[in-house]
C-alpha cells in the first residue's frame, strides 16, 4: 500500500488520520511543523504528502515551495490539507503551488479524506504550473 | 432837478434890481416909483417864499404868477424905467414858464399880453394916460412876445429833456425793478440751493450710515468666512476645492500635511499635473481616469481607495470621495476629501490574519470531534452497542452544525468587509442545477421526497462555486422543510437573467415571517419544526452573494401549509448585464485585493 506523510502540528488530528489511513492500510509517517517535514523527506520518499498550512517554524505553503523546488521531491503529489480560510487566496496559492488539491478539514471526515487520496493516488494527475511565476507574489 | 436852486437867483436878482430901482427913483424925486419898486422887492421876496412853501400846487403858483401884474400895469400907466420893466417882465415870464410848465406858462404870458394889449386899448381910447408913446409900446409887446415863444420852445424843449429823462428814469426804474426781481429770484434760488444742499446733507449722512452697515456687514462676512476656513482647515481629513480645470481653488491643512506641501503651495496650482495618483496595485492611473476627472465628466459622486504619491516621494494609501459642485444646475468644480488609510490597511490585513486563525483555531478541534464521531459510526473502532449510535449520531449533527456556523461567520465577515470575492465564467446553468440535486438526492429519497430538475441548458455569466452555493442552500432549505410531497426546479429566462425557481410542497412561510426571511440569524421559529437546524444566515449569504453577480435570490410566493416557492436569478452570458457586472467586479477587485471566497 502506499506510503504516506502528514504534516500537521496538531497532535490529535495527527492520530486521527494517522489511526484512518493506517486502518485502510497506508504507511504513514507523520512530522509537526515544517522544518521537520522537510529534514524527514530527506531519508522518506512518500507516494503522497499530505500537508496542513499554519504550523510552527515554516508554514505549509512555504514547504511546498520548498519541495516544488526540490527535484527529488517534486515530483510528489502534495494535497493541502488544512482549516485555515478555504480562502480563496489560500487555495489558489498553494494550487498554483502545485497542490493537486486543497481540502479543509472542517468539512471533511477522515473517511472522505482517505477516499480524496485513494483518487488521488489512483490515476489522477494535475497539470504542474510553472513555480517561479508563483514566487515572484 | 431842484426848482428851489434854480428860482432863488432870479428872485434874489430881481429883489435887488427893485430896491435898486426904488433907491434910483427916490433920488430922482419920484417917489411913487420908488414906493411901487420897495413894493417889488418885498414881493420878490414874499413870491419866494411862497413859492418854496407852495411848489407843488399848481393853483397856488398861478396866483403867485398873476401877483407880477401889479409891477407891470403901474408900469405901463405911468411909466418908468424903460427896459427895467421889460426885463422884469421877461424874468416873470421865463419863470412862468419855467414854475408852471410849457401850456400853463404860455397861457399865462398870452394873458399877460390881452391885459396889456386891454390897457393899451383904453390908453388909446383916451380913458387911460400913457407914459409911452405908441410905438415903443408896439416894440415892448413885440419882444414880449419874442421872449414868450423862445420861453415857450425852451421849456418845450426842456420838457422833452425831462420826459426823456424821466423815461429814461423809468427805464431805470424798470431795469432796477428787474434787477431786483432777478436778485429775488438768486435769493430764491439760493434758498432753494440751501435747502438742496441740506437734502444733500441728508443724503451723505444716509450714505455714510449705509457705508457704516456695509463695514460691519463686510467685517462679519469676513468673520463668518473665517471661521468657515477654520473649520474647513481643521477637518482631519484631507480637503481640496478643485475647479473645473483641475486648478486648486482650496486646500485644507490635513491635505497639505498629508501630501507634505506647505499650506499654500498648492493653492492655485493644477492638482492633476501636481500630484501623482496610482491605483491600489501602485499603477499610475491615466489622467482621464483620475477620481476627479470621472467626478466632473459623469457629473456624480466617485470614491475609491488609491495611493497618492506625496511631495517627498513617499507613497500613501488613500481613500478618496470627489463629489461634483453644483451651482444653479452647472457643475463648477469638485471637492475631493481624502483620507489615510495606512492604518485601516493595517487593520484590515489583521482582521483577515484574525479571522484566519480564529477559523483554524475553531474548527480543528470541531475537526477532531467530527472525525472521530465519523470514524466511530463507520465502525472504525469495531462494532458499537446499538445504545451509543443514537448519541453520537446527534454529535455528529450538531458538530455539523457548528462547523456550518463557523463557515456561515467567516462568508459574513467577508460580504460585509465587502471582501466576498468573486470570480465570473461561463457556465451551463442546467448543467450546475442537475449536479445538486443529484447530489441532494439521497436526502430526498432518504425523506420519500420527489425531486425533479427541468432545465433547459443555458449559459450564464457567474461565479460557478458561488452559485453552486447558493442553489445547495436553497434547494437543502427546500428539503428541510418538506415532509412529505415534492420539490420541482425549473428555469425562466426573462431579460438579462435567468430565473432558477424551486417550489416545494413544504410548510410555507407565514407573512410575518416572510418580511424576516432575508435578515441576519432569521430562521422561523416553528414549535412543530424543533428538530429542523441552521444558522439561519444561509438566505442573508445567498441574497448577497447573488447580488454581487448582478442576480437576486427571493421568495417568489409562499403559503403556509401548501408549500414556497424561491428564486434565483443570475445573469446570462454575453449580455450587457453581464458585461457591467464584471467590470463592476473587476474594478471592486482592484480596490480589495485580499477577498476570500464562500466557505
Amino acid at each position: 500500500m502506499a506510503n504516506i506523510l502528514l504534516v500537521d502540528d496538531d497532535p490529535l488530528l495527527v492520530r486521527m488520520y494517522q489511526t484512518k489511513f493506517e486502518s485502510d492500510g497506508y504507511t504513514v509517517q507523520t512530522a509537526s511543523d515544517g522544518l521537520s517535514a522537510i529534514d524527514k523527506l530527506k531519508e522518506y520518499k512518500p507516494d503522497l504528502i499530505l500537508l496542513d498550512v499554519m504550523m510552527p517554524k515554516m508554514n505549509g505553503l512555504d514547504v511546498l515551495k520548498k519541495l516544488k523546488s526540490q527535484a527529488e521531491t517534486k515530483g510528489i503529489p502534495v494535497v493541502m490539507l488544512t482549516n485555515v480560510g478555504s480562502s480563496d487566496a489560500d487555495e489558489a496559492v498553494g494550487l498554483e503551488l502545485g497542490a493537486v488539491a486543497y481540502l479543509v478539514k472542517a468539512n471533511y471526515t477522515p473517511k472522505e479524506v482517505v477516499q480524496k487520496v485513494k483518487e488521488i493516488l489512483g490515476g489522477y494527475k494535475r497539470e504542474i504550473p510553472n513555480v517561479k511565476t508563483v514566487i515572484k507574489e | 432837478m431842484n426848482l428851489n436852486k434854480t428860482i432863488f437867483p432870479f428872485s434874489l436878482t430881481s429883489t435887488i434890481f427893485f430896491a435898486v430901482c426904488s433907491v434910483v427913483y427916490f433920488i430922482d424925486n419920484k417917489a411913487s416909483y420908488s414906493v411901487l419898486y420897495i413894493v417889488a422887492s418885498i414881493y420878490s421876496i414874499v413870491s419866494y417864499y411862497f413859492f418854496q412853501r407852495t411848489q407843488n400846487d399848481k393853483v397856488i403858483k398861478i396866483a403867485v404868477g398873476l401877483l407880477s401884474l401889479p409891477i407891470l400895469i403901474p408900469s405901463q400907466i405911468f411909466g418908468g424905467m424903460f427896459g427895467v420893466d421889460i426885463f422884469l417882465l421877461y424874468i416873470y415870464t421865463t419863470w412862468s414858464f419855467f414854475i408852471l410848465g410849457k401850456r400853463l406858462g404860455l397861457y399865462y404870458s398870452l394873458s399877460v399880453v390881452f391885459l396889456s394889449l386891454f390897457i393899451l386899448l383904453l390908453q388909446l381910447l383916451g380913458y387911460l394916460g400913457s407914459y409911452y408913446d405908441f410905438k415903443t409900446i408896439l416894440f415892448f409887446y413885440f419882444t414880449y412876445l419874442i421872449q414868450v415863444l423862445v420861453s415857450y420852445l425852451y421849456q418845450n424843449s426842456k420838457e422833452v429833456v425831462e420826459k426823456e429823462i424821466e423815461n429814461n428814469n423809468q427805464a431805470l426804474l424798470n431795469q432796477k425793478k428787474e434787477l431786483e426781481a432777478k436778485i429775488n429770484d438768486n435769493l430764491r434760488s439760493e434758498a432753494e440751493l440751501k435747502e438742496y444742499a441740506g437734502d444733500l446733507e441728508d443724503i451723505k449722512k444716509a450714505t455714510l450710515n449705509i457705508l457704516e452697515d456695509l463695514n460691519i456687514e463686510k467685517t462679519e462676512i469676513a468673520k463668518s468666512k473665517a471661521n468657515v476656513d477654520a473649520i474647513l482647515s481643521s477637518i482631519a481629513d484631507g480637503l481640496v476645492a478643485i475647479d473645473k480645470d483641475g486648478v486648486v481653488l482650496f486646500i485644507n491643512d490635513s491635505a497639505n500635511d498629508l501630501l507634505e506641501f506647505n499650506s499654500d503651495e498648492l493653492i492655485g496650482k493644477n492638482w492633476p499635473e501636481t500630484i501623482t495618483i496610482r491605483d491600489i496595485k501602485n499603477v499610475e492611473i491615466e489622467d482621464s481616469q483620475r477620481p476627479i476627472r470621472l467626478s466632473i465628466s459623469q457629473n456624480k459622486k466617485i470614491s475609491g481607495r488609491y495611493l497618492y504619491v506625496t511631495k517627498r516621494g513617499k507613497t500613501l494609501p488613500v481613500s478618496i470621495t470627489v463629489s461634483p459642485i453644483i451651482i444653479n444646475g452647472q457643475t463648477i468644480g469638485v471637492i475631493e476629501v481624502f483620507r489615510d488609510i495606512t492604518k485601516e490597511i493595517e487593520i484590515d490585513k489583521a482582521k483577515n490574519e484574525f479571522i484566519s486563525i480564529a477559523s483554524h483555531e475553531l474548527r480543528t478541534p470541531m475537526t477532531a470531534i467530527k472525525g472521530y464521531v465519523s470514524m466511530l459510526l463507520d465502525g472504525d473502532y469495531g462494532k458499537l452497542p446499538d445504545v451509543v449510535m443514537q448519541p453520537l449520531k446527534d454529535i455528529s449533527v450538531s458538530t455539523q452544525r457548528l462547523i456550518s456556523l463557523v463557515n456561515d461567520l467567516l462568508n459574513i465577515s467577508r460580504i460585509e468587509a465587502g471582501r466576498l470575492k468573486v470570480s465570473v465564467e461561463t457556465f451551463d446553468l442546467k448543467q450546475l442545477v442537475d449536479d445538486t440535486v443529484k447530489s441532494l438526492l439521497p436526502i430526498a429519497m432518504e425523506n420519500k421526497i420527489e425531486m425533479t430538475s427541468s432545465l433547459t441548458s443555458v449559459n450564464v455569466s457567474a461565479d460557478k462555486s458561488i452559485s453552486a452555493q447558493i442553489l445547495n442552500n436553497l434547494i437543502g432549505n427546500s428539503l428541510k422543510f418538506t415532509e412529505k410531497g415534492s420539490i420541482k426546479v425549473t428555469s425562466v429566462v426573462e431579460g438579462d437573467l435567468v430565473k432558477v425557481l424551486i417550489a416545494d410542497t413544504g410548510i410555507g412561510i407565514s407573512h410575518d415571517d416572510q418580511i424576516k426571511l432575508f435578515g441576519k440569524f432569521n430562521q422561523i421559529e416553528d414549535s412543530n419544526r424543533g428538530h429542523i437546524q441552521g444558522t439561519g444566515l444561509g438566505l442573508y449569504i445567498s441574497k448577497s452573494a447573488a447580488n454581487k453577480m448582478g442576480g437576486d435570490v427571493w421568495l417568489e410566493k409562499s403559503e403556509v401549509n401548501k408549500g414556497s416557492t424561491f428564486a434565483f436569478s443570475i445573469p446570462l452570458s454575453d449580455t450587457s448585464l453581464a458585461s457591467k457586472v464584471k467590470v463592476e467586479i473587476e474594478k471592486d477587485s482592484l480596490e480589495n485585493p485580499d477577498k476570500k471566497q464562500i466557505s
